[in-house]
C-alpha cells in the first residue's frame, strides 16, 4: 500500500492540503481519518486536530473525514490548500465507544446502564484529583468529599451504595487492571475515558466485585501520527472560603470569668490575675484584636499550587508510543501541609504482525504528603479544635503575640492533663509525612486466531509502597505529655498480580445481524504486608526517625501479612438482530479465598434487552425524534469487600506483662463462620435513551430497583460469647432510584457553540432486614471521650441509612420551669415539666422534647433528627465556544441532606476552661449580671438577664448530648468551577512553529449557596464505612482557588 | 496458513499456561494465614498451651478490668470518692452512683471477663489434644490447666460480685452456638467458681517453687482467693426482687473460709513484711514479694503506651504536678478527714495510706490543710514513689494488688468470729500480727502494750465486727474491696448515709470548706449494690438476659 502511494505521488502533479479538525465545541479532534475518496491514500490528524495530506491536483478530488463516533464529512478540495473541518457530533454519543468490561461496544448497541465521560469533558479544568472530575458529572454517581485537604479521602457511591457495614466503593479498573487504591495514582489529564457501569447486568461480568458499580478508566495512548510534544502548565493560589465566627476577645474574657464564678479559688488565683477585674474588661479588651488563629494557620503563607506536564507521543501504523511526566506541587492552606506528586507513564503498542498486537503500559507514581490534616490518630483528636478554641488573648499582662511563638501557654500549664497548645507550635513540633509509591506494569497480547476469533491475554503486576513517618519533637504537646519526644514509622507494602485470557468471537450475519461472544478466565492475587516500628524517650536533641536508635525505649514492633486470591471464569453473548433488537447475557463464576469453606464459589448471571425503536419504520418518518431506545436488564452481582481470614477460627498473638517485662501469648481473634459468603445484588433496570432534533437534545432516563441480600454484617454477638461481633451474611436492603441526564447542543454554529448538560439523581434506600433485631444503634465515635458514649446514628428496618439519632431540642429550661426553693437554695422542677432525673436540670440547660410523654427525659426520648442522604443530587454544566475562546461554568448541587455538626457541639462546650467558643454562645443563658455578680440564685434577676438567651448556659452546654440543635440542613448549590480559555489562531501559532497554544484560567469553588454554618457542606469526616455519614468534626477548610495555565504543543 | 494457525495457537497456549501455573494449585482457594494459628491445628504441646494460658491472664492486665475500672469501682465509700461533683463523665458516673446500662466501662469490663472465660474454656475444651512426653511435662501441663481453670473462676467471681446472677458458660463458643443463655442463679455460679478453684489448687505450685516468680497464680494465692470467694458467698448480695439476701447455709461458707485461711497460715509460706510502708514502696518500685503480696495483676508496657498499662499510681496517687519530675499524679480518687480520723496516733499506716499534701512542679511537697481534706488522696501508690522516669504522663507499670497476706489474716479472724461467735487464739494472733506491724512492731513478736485479747472486745461478736469494719479499712483501704465488703456486710446504705451526714456536719461546723459529696444523694439502696447488665447484652440476647433491679 505504501508502495502504491509512492508510485502515485511520483506519477501525478500534487498539492498539499492542511487544516485543523475540531468538534462542535471547538476542541481539536485527534485521530481523525482523512482519506482521499476512493483511494487508500490517507492520514490521521494529530493531537491538535492538525492534518496535512498530499493529494493529486486534479479537479473532483474529495476528502473524507471520519472518526469513530462522529458523522463523516466529505469535502471537495476545489483548489483549497487549507481546509478546516468541524466534525458534527450530532450523533456522537450514539457511536461512541463504550467499555463494558473485557470488551467494548458502541453506545447505540448498549443494553445496560453505562455512563461515560470523555477526555473532552475533562479538558479545560485542571484538577489534581480525578474524583473531582466525576463530581456532579454523571447521573447516579455521588462524589462525597470527606473534607477540603489536598489529600482528603473521597468516596464515590454508585446508586447510593447497597451495603450497610461494608465498603461501598465501586470497583476501579484502570486499563483493564483493578486498582486497590481507587483513583489514586492516575492523573486526570492522562484519562481518555471514564465509563461507569451502574446496573447489575453491566457489572455482573465483574461478579463478586461488581455490586457497587464499576468505574472503568482508559488512559490515553500514542496515536498514529508524527511526534507531538505537549507541555501543560498551570499555577494557582488558594484561599480559605470562610471562617468560623468566634467570640471576640472581650466576650471570650467574659466567658472565662463566668466559667469561674462558682470556683472562687480559680477566680482568685487564676482568672482575675490573668484577665483583670470584670469592670476593666471593656477598657482592656473592647478594642483588642487578639489572635485570629484561623488567620494565623490558614493565611500564614500563600498556598500555591502548580503542575507541569510533558507529554511526548506519536507513532505509525504499526507502533505507537506515549511518554509523559507530570509534576504536581500543591501547598495546602493549612500551615505546614503540602502534597507533591510525580508521575511517569509509558504506553507502547506494537503490531508485530498482521495477526498479533502487543502492548505495554507502565505507570509510576510517587506522592508525598507533608503535614497533618485537621484530624489525626484515627480522627479522634481534632487539631482544628486548637485552631478554633485556643485562647485569643494572653490576658492583661503581656502581648497576645506571645501566644503564637511560645510552645507552652503559661496559663494552661496550670491545668491537669492534655492542655491545648498554640496551633503554630504544634504544627512546627510535629512531623507527619506520608509517601505513597505505586508502580503498575501491565501488558497484553492480542492474536487474531481465525477470521472471527481472537484471543487476548493480559498480565499485570502492581506494587504499592506506603510509608508513614510520625514524630513528635520536644516542642509538641504530645512529647510534653509523654515526657520526651517519640515517633514511629509505618511501611505498608502491597502487591497484586492479575492474569486473564479472553477469547472473542464476532460474526456479522446478513450484514444486519451481529453476534459477539466472549469467554474468559481471570486470576487475581493480592498480598499485603505491614510493619510498624517506633521508639519513645528520645533526647531533646535528636534526628527524629532518621536515627531511631536514639529513642531510649523501643516500641514493640508490629508486623502482619495477608493474602487473598480470586479465580474466575466468565462468558457473555451479545446479539444484535436487524439493528433493532439487542440481547445480551453473561455469567461469571468467582472463587475466592476470603469466604467460608462452604461457600467458595459464587455465580453471577445477567440478561438484558434493548429495542432501538427509532430504527422501526413507523418512527423513521418524522424529524422530532432522532433516536429512541428502550433498555431492560436484570442481573446479579456481588460485594466481596471484607478483610481476609474472617471465616476461620484463628488464634492471634498478644503479649502480657510479666514481672517487669513481657511474655507472648495467644488469644482467639474471632469466631469462625464457615458459611461466610459475598453480598448479592439483584438489580432490575429500565432505561430510555432518546435523541431529539437530529440528536441535538439527548435524554437518558434510568429507573432501577436493587435488592441486596446476604449483607456482610459485623453482627454484634452477645458478649458472653467472648466475641463482640462476628462477620455474617444477614439482612437486606433495597435501593430504588431514578436518574436523568440531558445534553443539549443549544447552538451549534461554526463560530459559536453552546452546550448544556444536566444530570439529576434520586435514590431511595431502605433497610429491609437486619440481624436478630429491627434496629442497630451506631456510635459514630467522632469524639473518643468517655463523655460521649451513646449511639448517635440509627439503622432501622423500613428506613434509610444515614439516620441521625438524638434528642429533639425544644429550647432551654428557664426560670419559668422551676420553683426556686430558698431554703435549699435550689431550683425545683415544676410539676409537669419533663426532665432527666439522672441529670437534674437548672435554668439554662438544654431542654429536650419528651417524646414518650412520661415527664421523664431519658435515652428512650431520642428520635430521628436528621438524615445525611440527599433526596436529589446532580450537576449542571454549560460550555460555550466562540472562535478561539471557550468558557464553561459548572454547578453541582445536593438537596435534602443533613449535616451533623460535631464542631458546633464541641466548640461550644463552654465549661472547657481557657477555650474560646463559637460566637453563637454569646447569646448563652448567663448567670451573671452586667456587673459580673452571680445572680443565679435570684430568680427574678436571672429571668431578666436572660430574656433573649438562645444558647445553653456554661454548665448546660457542658453535657455532650447529640440533639437537633447540632443538625443543620446540608443542601447546597455550588459554583464548582468557572473556566475560561483562549486558543491562539492556528495561523499565528504555526508561524512560530507551534501546533497549538491555549491559555486558560479556572476559578474553583467560587461560591456555595447553603444554609450550613461550617466551612463546607461537602463533608464526611467520620464515615465508618458509610454507617455514620455527614459528620463534620474538625474538617479541613475548603478553599477557593484560582488557576492560570497554558497548553502548548509543538 | 496452517502453520501460522499452529504458531498462533502455540502462543496462546504458552501465554495462558503461564497464567494457569500461577492459578491452578489444588488448594488455591484455601486461605493461607500468616501470623495466626488455626485453632484446629493448635494445642498440641505444652508450649502452645502456655501461650494460650497467657491469653487468659491478658484480660486482667487491662485498664477496663484491673488497671482503671477496678480503682473507680471501689468508689464512692466512706474511704474514697471520685473527685468532683459533676456527672456526665465516665469515671464520675461510675463512682458517683450515676451508673446506667449504657456505661461503656461497665460494658468493657463485662466483655473482657467473658473474653477471658472463653479463652479459658477453649483451653479446657482442647486440653486433651496436648501431648506430654514425660512426667515433668505432665506436671507442667497440669499446672497450666490449673492456671486456666483458676482464672476462669476468678473472672466469674468478679462477674458474680459486681452483677449478681450471670450467664454461666463453661464451653468455648462454637460457630453455630445459640448465645441466648439466660442468667444463672448466683449459687450455681459460685458452685462452678469453687469447683474450678478447688480443682486447680492441687496442681498449682507455691510461690517459692516458681523460679523465677513472675506474678503467676500460686497455690497460696489461689487458696486465699478461694477463701475470699467463700467469704463473699457467705455475705449479702442484691437479688432480682430488690432485697439483700444471703444463702441459708451461709455458715458453711464461713467455715470454709476459716478452714482455708487456717491452712494458708499453717503452711508458713506467707508472712507480713515488717514495714507497712515498704509493702507499697515495693509495689511502686516493681519489686514483687509474694510472701505478703500474694497475687498482683501485672501491668507493664515498654513505652508507657495504653496497652497493658494501668493508672495505678497516677489516678489514685496524691496530686502531683504534670511538670514535676515524677509525671502526673492525676489524683482523681480522693479520701477525706473522716477516714483519717479512723486511725489512732501511732498507727503508722495513716501517713502511708493518706497523702495530705500535693507536689508542685518543682517537686516540692505542699501540705493540704484539713479544711480541704476532700483533696487528700490515697497515698499507697504515689507517683513520686514509682521507680524510673515517667514513660507516660498518666500510664504506669504499677501492678494491682489483688491479695495480701494481711487480708488472709483478717479473713480468718472474721470467719472465726462469724462461725464460732467469738475469736480463738489464732484469730487474735492474726489481728495482732496486723496491728503490731501497723505500730511498727515485729508482726510475730507478742507485744502486751498493743496486743488485743479477747477482753478487748467487750461487746463480743458485734464488737469484733465493729473492729473489723474499721481495721479492714485501715489495713486494706483503696485496695479495691471496700465497696464490696460493705455490700456483703449489707452495710453500704447506712455507711454512705452516715458518712454523708458526718461529712456535711464538718462543713456546717466550719472545719471543712464547702464540697459536694454527691454519693450521699445519689446512692440508691436496692439498686447500686449491683451494676447494670450492659444494655447491648440485653438487646443482643433479645431480653433473654434480664436487667438488674431498678436499672
Amino acid at each position: 500500500m505504501l508502495f502504491g502511494c509512492l508510485i502515485s505521488a511520483f506519477s501525478q502533479p500534487k498539492s498539499t492540503i492542511s487544516g485543523v479538525i475540531t468538534d462542535n465545541e471547538n476542541l481539536p479532534l485527534p485521530g481523525v481519518n482523512v482519506v482521499l475518496k476512493g483511494t487508500n491514500t490517507g492520514t490521521i490528524s494529530n493531537i491538535d486536530g492538525y492534518y496535512t495530506i498530499t493529494v493529486p491536483a486534479s479537479s473532483g478530488t474529495t476528502l473524507v473525514f471520519s472518526f469513530v463516533g462522529y458523522d463523516s464529512k466529505e469535502i471537495a478540495v476545489n483548489g483549497q490548500s487549507v481546509i478546516d473541518v468541524v466534525l458534527g457530533n450530532s450523533s456522537v454519543e450514539l457511536n461512541e465507544i463504550v467499555k463494558i468490561g473485557y470488551a467494548t461496544t458502541k453506545r447505540k448497541d448498549l443494553t445496560g446502564s453505562v455512563s461515560s465521560l470523555k477526555s473532552s469533558d475533562l479538558v479545560g479544568t485542571p484538577i489534581t484529583d480525578v474524583t473531582q472530575a466525576l463530581s456532579g458529572k454523571i447521573a447516579g454517581v455521588q462524589v462525597i468529599k470527606s473534607q477540603g485537604a489536598p489529600d482528603a479521602e473521597t468516596s464515590i457511591r454508585v446508586r447510593g451504595g447497597t451495603s450497610i457495614t461494608q465498603n461501598n466503593e465501586p470497583l476501579y479498573i484502570i486499563d483493564g487492571f483493578p486498582s486497590e487504591d481507587g483513583l489514586k495514582g492516575i492523573e486526570a489529564t492522562d484519562i481518555e475515558t471514564i465509563d461507569v457501569l451502574k446496573d447489575a447486568s453491566s457489572t455482573a461480568i465483574y461478579g463478586s466485585r461488581g455490586a457497587n458499580g464499576v468505574i472503568l478508566i482508559t488512559t490515553k495512548g500514542g496515536k498514529e501520527n508524527k511526534m507531538t510534544i505537549d507541555y501543560d502548565v498551570y499555577a494557582g493560589l488558594k484561599k480559605i472560603t470562610k471562617k468560623y465566627d468566634l467570640l471576640n476577645v472581650r466576650d471570650f474574657v467574659e466567658l472565662e470569668y463566668e466559667r469561674a464564678i462558682n470556683d472562687p479559688d480559680k477566680m482568685r488565683t487564676t482568672i482575675l490575675p490573668t484577665y483583670g477585674e470584670f469592670n476593666e474588661y471593656e477598657s482592656l479588651y473592647g478594642n483588642r484584636p487578639g489572635i485570629d488563629w484561623q488567620d494565623e494557620v490558614f493565611n500564614r503563607r500563600p498556598a500555591v499550587t502548580q503542575q507541569h506536564k510533558v507529554n511526548i507521543s506519536g507513532g505509525n501504523k504499526t507502533s505507537q508510543y506515549l511518554f509523559s511526566y507530570t509534576h504536581n506541587d500543591d501547598k495546602g492552606i493549612w500551615y505546614g501541609s503540602s502534597l507533591v506528586r510525580d508521575n511517569v507513564r509509558i504506553k507502547l503498542n506494537q503490531k508485530t504482525t498482521d495477526w498479533m498486537n502487543v502492548s505495554l503500559n507502565v505507570n509510576y507514581i510517587d506522592e508525598k504528603t507533608q503535614g497533618l490534616g485537621s484530624l489525626q490518630d484515627g480522627g479522634a483528636f481534632s487539631r482544628m479544635q486548637h485552631v478554633i478554641q485556643y485562647r485569643p488573648t494572653i490576658g492583661k499582662n503581656g502581648q497576645d503575640e506571645g501566644l503564637i511563638i511560645n510552645d507552652d501557654d503559661p496559663l494552661l500549664l496550670l491545668e491537669g492533663a492534655s492542655p491545648m497548645q498554640s496551633p503554630i507550635a504544634s504544627i512546627e513540633g510535629e512531623t507527619k509525612n506520608k509517601r505513597n509509591r505505586i508502580l503498575n506494569l501491565n501488558g497484553d497480547v492480542e492474536i487474531k486466531l481465525l477470521k472471527n476469533l481472537s484471543y487476548r491475554g493480559s498480565l499485570g503486576v502492581r506494587k504499592r509502597l506506603y510509608n508513614q513517618d510520625i514524630f513528635y519533637s520536644e516542642r509538641s504537646k504530645q512529647a510534653k505529655n509523654a515526657g520526651a519526644p517519640y515517633g514511629w514509622k509505618v511501611i505498608d507494602d502491597a502487591e497484586s498480580m492479575m492474569f486473564n485470557n479472553v477469547l472473542s468471537y464476532s460474526k456479522t450475519i446478513n450484514s444486519v445481524n451481529q453476534l459477539d461472544l466472549i469467554a474468559g478466565q481471570e486470576y487475581l492475587f493480592d498480598r499485603f504486608s505491614y510493619l510498624k516500628a517506633g521508639a519513645a524517650n528520645f533526647p531533646d536533641i535528636n534526628f527524629g526517625l532518621n536515627d531511631m536508635s536514639l529513642g531510649g525505649t523501643p516500641e514493640i514492633p508490629v508486623t502482619s501479612i495477608a493474602e487473598n486470591k480470586l479465580l474466575s471464569f466468565f462468558t457473555r453473548a451479545n446479539v444484535n438482530i436487524n439493528q433493532k433488537y439487542l440481547l445480551a447475557a453473561s455469567i461469571r463464576a468467582d472463587g475466592s479465598t476470603k469466604f467460608g469453606a462452604n461457600h467458595k464459589w459464587g455465580y453471577f448471571p445477567s440478561a438484558s434487552f434493548a429495542w432501538r425503536m427509532s430504527e422501526e419504520d413507523f418512527l423513521k418518518e418524522q424529524d422530532l425524534l432522532s433516536n429512541l431506545k428502550l433498555r431492560l436488564s436484570y442481573g446479579t452481582s456481588g460485594n466481596n469487600r471484607i478483610d481476609n481470614y474472617l471465616s476461620l477460627s484463628l488464634l492471634g498473638t498478644l503479649w502480657i506483662p510479666s514481672g517487669n517485662g513481657t511474655l507472648p501469648g495467644l488469644g482467639s481473634r474471632q469466631l469462625e463462620n464457615p458459611d461466610l459468603k459475598w453480598e448479592t445484588n439483584i438489580t432490575g433496570n429500565f432505561g430510555i435513551d432518546a435523541g431529539f432534533l437530529d440528536n441535538r437534545i439527548q435524554v437518558t432516563l434510568d429507573l432501577y430497583n436493587t435488592d441486596t441480600k446476604d449483607l456482610l454484617l459485623n453482627a454484634p454477638l452477645p458478649l458472653i460469647s467472648g466475641f463482640p461481633s462476628r462477620m455474617i451474611n444477614a439482612g437486606k436492603t433495597n435501593n430504588k432510584g431514578i436518574e436523568v441526564s440531558i445534553t443539549s447542543h443549544n447552538i451549534n454554529k461554526k463560530n459559536f457553540s453552546w452546550t448544556t448538560s444536566l444530570n439529576l439523581s434520586h435514590n431511595k434506600n431502605t433497610v429491609k432486614e437486619l440481624y436478630m433485631s429491627d434496629y442497630m444503634e451506631i456510635l459514630s465515635n467522632w469524639a473518643q471521650t468517655s463523655e460521649f458514649n451513646k449511639g448517635d446514628y440509627m439503622i432501622q428496618v423500613g428506613q434509610s441509612l444515614g439516620q441521625m439519632w438524638g434528642y429533639e431540642l425544644e429550647g432551654i429550661y428557664t426560670t419559668d420551669d422551676f420553683t426556686f426553693n430558698p431554703t435549699k437554695n435550689k431550683y425545683e422542677v415544676k410539676e409537669g415539666v419533663a426532665y432527666d432525673p439522672s441529670r437534674y436540670p437548672k435554668p439554662g440547660f438544654w431542654k429536650y422534647k419528651d417524646v414518650k410523654k412520661d415527664n421523664i427525659i431519658n435515652l428512650e426520648d431520642r428520635k430521628v433528627i436528621g438524615n445525611a442522604i440527599p433526596d436529589i443530587y446532580g450537576g449542571l454544566n454549560n460550555s460555550f465556544a466562540y472562535k478561539g475562546f471557550d468558557f464553561s461554568i459548572f454547578i453541582n448541587f445536593s438537596i435534602g441532606n443533613d449535616i451533623y455538626s460535631a464542631n458546633k457541639m464541641y466548640y461550644t462546650k463552654l465549661n472547657n476552661q481557657y477555650r474560646n467558643s463559637l460566637s453563637i454562645a454569646k447569646n448563652r443563658y448567663t448567670i451573671i449580671d452586667a456587673n459580673g455578680n452571680d445572680i443565679f440564685t435570684d430568680p427574678v434577676q436571672l429571668a431578666a438577664a436572660n430574656t433573649n438567651s438562645t444558647f445553653a448556659s456554661v454548665e448546660g452546654s457542658s453535657v455532650l448530648d447529640f440533639h437537633s440543635g447540632y443538625v443543620e440542613d446540608g443542601s447546597f448549590l455550588k459554583i464548582n468551577n468557572i473556566s475560561f480559555g483562549y486558543t491562539l489562531p492556528k495561523s499565528m501559532v504555526n508561524k512560530i512553529h507551534f501546533s497549538n497554544i491555549r491559555f486558560y484560567g479556572t476559578l474553583y469553588n467560587l461560591y456555595t449557596f447553603t444554609k450550613y454554618s461550617g466551612f463546607d457542606p461537602e463533608v464526611n469526616t467520620v464515615p465508618n464505612n458509610g454507617m455514620t455519614p455527614g459528620i463534620d468534626w474538625g474538617a479541613y477548610p475548603s478553599t477557593i482557588s484560582f488557576i492560570l495555565g497554558a497548553n502548548i504543543s509543538f | 496458513m496452517k502453520s501460522k494457525l499452529y504458531l498462533k495457537t502455540g502462543i496462546v497456549v504458552i501465554v495462558s499456561i503461564l497464567g494457569f501455573t500461577c492459578s491452578s494449585c489444588s488448594d488455591l482457594l484455601q486461605e493461607q494465614t500468616f501470623g495466626y494459628y488455626n485453632e484446629k491445628e493448635f494445642f498440641t504441646n505444652n508450649e502452645q498451651l502456655s501461650l494460650a494460658v497467657n491469653g487468659v491472664y491478658e484480660v486482667l492486665s487491662n485498664k477496663m478490668t484491673y488497671g482503671h475500672f477496678m480503682l473507680v469501682s471501689d468508689c464512692d465509700t466512706d474511704l474514697s470518692h471520685i473527685k468532683g461533683a459533676g456527672i456526665g463523665h465516665a469515671a464520675r458516673d461510675l463512682g458517683h452512683y450515676n451508673v446506667y446500662a449504657e456505661h461503656t466501662w461497665i460494658q468493657d469490663a463485662w466483655e473482657l471477663y467473658y473474653k477471658g472465660i472463653d479463652r479459658a474454656n477453649r483451653i479446657l475444651d482442647n486440653k486433651d489434644k496436648v501431648v506430654t512426653k514425660d512426667s515433668l511435662e505432665r506436671k507442667r501441663f497440669k499446672n497450666l490447666i490449673a492456671e486456666a481453670r483458676f482464672l476462669r473462676g476468678l473472672c466469674y467471681f468478679d462477674l458474680v460480685r459486681m452483677w449478681g446472677d450471670v450467664p454461666l458458660k463453661i464451653t468455648s463458643s462454637k460457630p453455630h452456638d445459640n448465645f441466648l443463655i439466660p442468667r444463672t442463679d448466683r449459687e450455681l455460679v459460685y458452685d462452678q467458681i469453687i469447683l474450678d478453684m478447688e480443682t486447680s489448687i492441687p496442681d498449682l505450685p507455691w510461690h517459692n517453687e516458681m523460679n523465677p516468680y513472675l506474678g503467676r497464680i500460686s497455690k497460696g494465692a489461689a487458696m486465699g482467693l478461694l477463701a475470699r470467694v467463700y467469704l463473699f458467698r457467705a455475705g449479702y448480695s442484691l437479688h432480682q426482687d430488690g432485697s439483700m439476701k444471703r444463702p441459708a447455709n451461709y455458715m458453711d461458707y464461713y467455715e470454709k473460709v476459716k478452714e482455708i485461711t487456717a491452712s494458708i497460715i499453717a503452711s508458713n509460706k506467707h508472712a507480713l513484711n515488717t514495714s507497712y510502708e515498704k509493702v507499697f514502696r515495693n509495689v511502686c518500685e516493681y519489686i514483687m514479694e509474694p510472701k505478703e503480696v500474694m497475687f498482683e495483676v501485672q501491668f507493664f508496657n515498654p513505652t508507657g503506651k495504653d496497652e497493658h498499662t494501668g493508672k495505678i499510681g497516677s489516678y489514685n496517687s496524691p496530686e502531683i504536678d504534670r511538670n514535676s519530675s515524677f509525671g502526673l499524679g492525676n489524683s482523681f480518687i480522693k479520701t477525706s478527714g473522716l477516714f483519717w480520723k479512723k486511725f489512732d496516733t501511732g498507727d503508722l499506716r495513716k501517713p502511708v495510706a493518706i497523702a495530705d499534701f500535693r507536689i508542685d512542679k518543682t517537686d516540692k511537697i505542699i501540705p493540704i490543710g484539713y479544711n480541704e481534706n476532700y483533696r487528700w488522696a490515697p497515698g499507697k501508690w504515689r507517683r513520686n514513689w514509682v521507680k524510673g522516669a515517667p514513660k507516660d504522663l498518666e500510664n504506669t507499670d504499677v501492678n494491682f494488688i489483688l491479695l495480701r497476706y494481711a487480708d488472709v489474716l483478717l479473713m480468718y479472724a472474721e470467719a472465726v468470729n462469724e462461725y464460732d461467735g467469738t475469736l480463738d487464739n489464732l484469730a487474735l494472733e492474726c489481728l495482732n500480727q496486723v496491728k503490731r506491724r501497723a505500730y511498727g512492731k515485729d508482726p510475730k513478736t507478742p507485744d502486751p502494750l498493743i496486743d488485743l485479747t479477747s477482753a478487748s472486745f467487750v461487746g463480743g461478736q458485734q464488737a469484733v465486727r465493729d473492729y473489723l469494719f474499721d481495721e479492714r479499712a485501715r489495713e486494706l483501704c483503696f485496695e479495691g474491696f471496700r465497696r464490696s465488703d460493705l455490700i456483703r456486710w449489707n452495710l453500704i446504705g447506712t455507711t454512705i448515709s452516715t458518712f454523708y451526714t458526718d461529712f456535711n456536719k464538718e462543713i456546717s461546723d466550719g472545719f471543712v470548706k464547702t464540697y459536694s459529696w454527691v454519693a450521699g444523694t445519689r446512692f440508691q439502696a436496692g439498686k447500686h449494690e449491683l451494676y447494670p447488665i450492659p444494655a447491648v447484652e440485653i438487646r443482643e440476647t433479645r431480653n433473654v438476659i434480664t436487667q438488674n433491679p431498678n436499672y
